[in-house]
């Protein structure tokens, strides 16, 4: 719960001065430092950047009226008015990218500084 | 096991962002492109719109700027100084429209190439080697020598750039994000490549090759007989009858002699066909103003909709500029400063395209296949190599030569080189859009005009796309001039491909400014236009043989002279005129010549139709839908079997008007016989076999005959983005009645890019609409709100402000930048 929140906090903040592949350093860092195990890692790699990317996502799209999202929905998976496939496109592949750098941050802990502990 | 288990998660993530953060053929880089923090959905603008002001810092302005927005999105700038104002006009500008304004000059100055990669490259290659580079660095190098020019479009590319440097790339818009790429500095020179666009869209128009085809194959008699100078039906822009109040230069003598007529036989036939295409005979606009004594106001109204190629975001950027100098309102072409047509308030103009013959080719002897000597005037002439450098998106550069003679480049068909390794030849492009040019002084003039006399001068600076300027002014005058510089010519000279190497085949000159055709205040009470013959016979110069087809301007010209009391509302309404007069000048004849006893109980049922319909292009209406494609079987099934030569031999058929007079005066003629069929076809044959053609063509595409064939469904307009193929971002299948030779231009494609009607007077009142909006993001709001008021012909008021702190109900939020 925590790595979650951290990890949602810290690439919220640093999304908006930085790339957007910073979530994977930061999902890798946090989970190397306080994941408990592999699948704990990738949960919480992948639910945080999935929370961030889903809340930041659901405000534009709703303030927005779902034009873009529509358009963008016809225009890259050739399905007219489903603003939804989007919506569930882009959080997923962030939250797959968090994921699996969180797994691969636990991972390292584990081959390199198997008794690191905070 | 463990390091490798964690090098291989590592290196796992690795790979997925690298494949996440690279584009994959035609798609964008996923991550960035999805990721709600640089992606599209940054795109995403509030629905509601902008409705709170904000000060933005700027570097550039000498003083603020108050920019009012309405609720239409136009912004209404209020500037100090002249050099604030187009700032202004450039920052906002880009803030709607960046990247339709750099993508159309990437397109003119042939560089698709570096966006979409080789796909692209056949078309750069023939934008450039039709020299619009070399054209806009004339018309760049002649804008920044005068000084107000100069400041004009200075002002305007920093607040252009002024824009670009404050984004981040999460800002940029969409398409920049959809292909990859960052928008580049602005530069003056890409105000002049959009002007050229204007000059390639609208006067390219070259049918020399045809003709010559033609002539080629038919001789002169089948040519003036068939490809007249003037048509049967006309209705010119300037009355007929009006009196020419100069002296004529002396006319060139014309060249065609007999020498010239045998090597013209001689010659095999030139097959280049490069890209250049026919005319756009629906590719036209209308303008018109009506004098006091037709107005129920005593002032005058001005109406004009240029008609184009719809597309997204709009090709038009509504604004209004006002400083110490001038206070005018209207529409702008993103990309170049200024008001292109508009009111101040003493005048308003438009403008419609003239379509002067001023793209001529001449046929090039070169010395040797070095190509780098012409034979010219009896001597070897030397010609200059240009070298075209292309960029090309994940491939290494092309590098072209083009040849430039004095006439200008020579484009030719690379299919064409092999045949001809000992001598190669080629055609020079003698165009307009070469010559040096300052048409954003006419623009500037204009915007300030006060009277008859502004207007005249003003449009003695205009070069190309030659256009009929209208006029209108609070001092009661209206006038309409087809103006830019025209060459000065020998009848039909360029009617067909000209020799160069001879000196008296070269233009000889140009037409003085100020003896262009005009008419100022004529009896009939109002002056229009709508791409027909520019004046009647008497006219001592030759700009061309042939105009748009007349109907427009014969029905423009028949409402308006039964018009009284006009308003804008009547004129509104005249601009959503349906009348099919192609219908009513040629169905009495179709009618009588159809052999109704011939059809299946279907196609009587088609002509039933049409009997019956009201000769309107309404959407709903099935007449227009059966009447368009006979008309269109009916041109095939007469002219094709003499004068389709496909790609081998291009050819033209001759015009509706011509045929339609055939039709009736000489139903036997010979051209109605299919001589590809044994037996003897009369008019009658083929007005009922093209009838049957065009019932099974449309059974074919919506079933047998039903309301699906309406019109509005049948025609479907499309207003789309300027990426091909991006239905996403483009407005389909928008239901709309006119058509082509219709008032109401509107067709599959092409149609009335904006509609606008000013009243003058005391206090002028605007109107005006376009099919799309003022934003150029296509996940705004503001993207195409205004297409529905478009499609249902009305027009919205233009809000024409005095002051930056006048209060009108329509306004919605300002910005200041200082």
């Amino acid at each position: 719960m925590k790595s979650i929140l951290l990890i949602a906090v810290l690439s919220a903040v640093a999304q908006f001065f930085m790339p957007w592949w910073i979530i994977a350093p930061i999902a890798f860092g946090v989970c190397f430092w306080q994941s408990e195990s592999a699948g704990k890692a990738f949960l919480e790699g992948t639910a945080s950047v999935t929370l961030v990317w889903t809340a930041y996502t659901v405000f534009l799209n709703i303030q927005n009226g779902g034009v873009l999202a529509t358009r963008m929905g016809e225009l890259l998976l050739k399905q007219p008015n489903s603003p939804g496939l989007m919506l569930t496109l882009a959080p997923f592949i962030g939250g797959l990218v968090g994921g699996i750098a969180g797994l691969a941050g636990f991972y390292v802990r584990q081959a390199f500084m198997p008794r690191f502990k905070l | 096991m463990r390091i490798f288990r964690a090098l291989f998660v590592t290196l796992l993530t690795g790979a997925l962002v690298w494949a996440l953060n690279r584009p994959w053929g035609p798609a964008p880089a996923f991550g960035p492109f999805l990721s709600p923090f640089t992606g599209f959905w940054q795109n995403a603008d509030n629905a509601a719109g902008l409705t709170s002001g904000s000060e933005i810092d700027v570097e550039g302005t000498t003083q603020p700027v108050t920019v009012n927005y309405d609720e239409y999105g136009v912004p209404h700038i209020f500037a100090q100084n002249d050099a604030d104002a187009y700032f202004s006009q450039g920052y906002v500008t880009a803030r709607d429209r960046l990247w339709q304004m750099e993508f159309q000059t990437h397109a003119a100055a042939g560089r698709l190439t570096e966006l979409v990669g080789e796909r692209a490259l056949e078309t750069d290659r023939f934008n450039r080697r039709m020299g619009m580079g070399f054209g806009a660095e004339r018309a760049a190098e002649m804008m920044l020598a005068d000084p107000t020019s100069k400041m004009v479009v200075e002002a305007y590319t920093a607040g252009i750039n002024a824009y670009i440097k404050s984004l981040k790339s999460g800002q940029y818009p969409v398409e920049y994000k959809l292909m990859g790429y960052a928008p580049e500095p602005w530069t003056p020179i890409k105000c002049a490549y959009l002007l050229k666009l204007m000059t390639s869209t609208l006067a390219m128009g070259a049918d020399d090759l045809r003709m010559t085809n033609i002539m080629r194959k038919y001789g002169p008699g089948v040519v003036a007989d068939l490809f007249p100078d003037y048509p049967t039906l006309e209705s010119p822009i300037v009355p007929a009858g009006t009196k020419w109040d100069f002296k004529a230069l002396p006319i060139p003598a014309t060249a065609i002699d007999a020498a010239m007529q045998k090597q013209l036989a001689l010659r095999t036939a030139p097959s280049f066909d490069a890209g250049l295409v026919q005319r756009d005979a629906a590719i036209g606009s209308n303008n018109w103003a009506v004098g006091p004594d037709k107005s129920s106001t005593g002032y005058p109204i001005l109406a004009s909709d240029p008609h184009l190629t719809l597309s997204l975001p709009s090709i038009w950027y509504q604004i209004q500029l006002v400083t110490p100098t001038m206070n005018v309102c209207g529409v702008s072409l993103p990309g170049s400063p200024g008001v292109v047509i508009g009111f101040n308030q003493k005048v308003a103009w438009g403008v419609t395209n003239v379509g002067a013959d001023v793209l001529d080719f001449y046929t090039i002897k070169f010395k040797d296949a070095k190509q780098s000597a012409y034979w010219h005037d009896n001597q070897w002439k030397p010609t200059t190599a240009r070298i075209e450098r292309y960029k090309v998106k994940g491939k290494p550069d092309v590098v072209d030569t083009v040849r430039y003679t004095h006439h200008g480049p020579v484009v030719y068909s690379t299919g064409q080189k092999p045949l001809r390794s000992n001598i190669p030849t080629g055609h020079a492009a003698r165009w307009i859009a070469h010559e040096p040019a300052n048409d954003l002084r006419c623009f500037y003039l204009l915007n300030r005009a006060t009277n008859y006399a502004d207007y005249r001068k003003a449009l003695s600076h205009y070069v190309a796309p030659a256009q009929n300027f209208v006029f209108a002014s609070v001092d009661k005058d209206i006038a309409i001039s087809p103006n830019g510089k025209y060459p000065l010519k020998w009848k039909n000279q360029g009617k067909f491909i000209l020799d160069g190497s001879l000196a008296a085949h070269d233009w000889q000159g140009w037409i003085p400014a100020d003896q262009n055709p005009i008419v100022k205040n004529p009896p009939r009470g109002f002056v229009s236009s709508a791409n027909q013959f520019l004046t009647d016979k008497t006219y001592p110069y030759y700009l061309g043989w042939q105009f748009a087809p007349s109907e427009r301007g014969r029905r423009i010209n028949e409402r308006l002279t039964t018009m009284t009391n006009a308003t804008p509302d009547s004129l509104r309404n005249l601009q959503n005129d349906n009348l099919n007069l192609r219908a009513v000048d040629a169905l009495p004849t179709m009618l009588s010549l159809v052999q109704a006893q011939s059809l299946r109980p279907d196609q009587l049922a088609a002509l039933e139709v049409i009997k019956k319909w009201s000769r309107r292009n309404d959407p709903d209406e099935m007449g227009p839908t059966i009447f368009t494609m006979w008309n269109e079987k009916l041109m095939e099934g007469i002219w094709k079997d003499e004068f389709d030569g496909g790609d081998t031999l291009p050819m033209r058929l001759p015009s509706f008007d011509r045929t339609l007079a055939l039709l009736q005066r000489d139903p036997s003629a010979r051209w109605f016989d299919d001589v590809k069929t044994p037996a003897r076809e009369s008019a009658n044959d083929i007005l009922t076999s093209s009838l049957k053609a065009a019932c099974d063509s449309l059974t074919r595409a919506h079933g047998p005959m039903s309301p699906t064939w309406a019109w509005g469904l049948h025609k479907s307009t499309d207003v789309r983005h300027l990426i091909p193929g991006l239905d996403a971002l483009s407005a389909m299948d928008v239901l709309s009645g006119g058509g082509s030779s219709v008032v109401n231009a509107t067709t599959a494609r092409t149609g009335p890019s904006w509609r606008m009607v000013v009243a003058l007077g005391p206090n002028p009142k605007g109107y005006g609409v376009y099919p799309g909006g003022q934003s150029g993001n296509p996940g705004s709001p503001g993207y195409q709100n205004l297409l529905e008021a478009w499609r249902t012909g009305q027009l919205n008021e233009l809000v024409y402000l005095k002051s930056a702190n006048e209060k009108h109900s329509k306004l919605t939020y300002s910005i200041t930048l200082k």
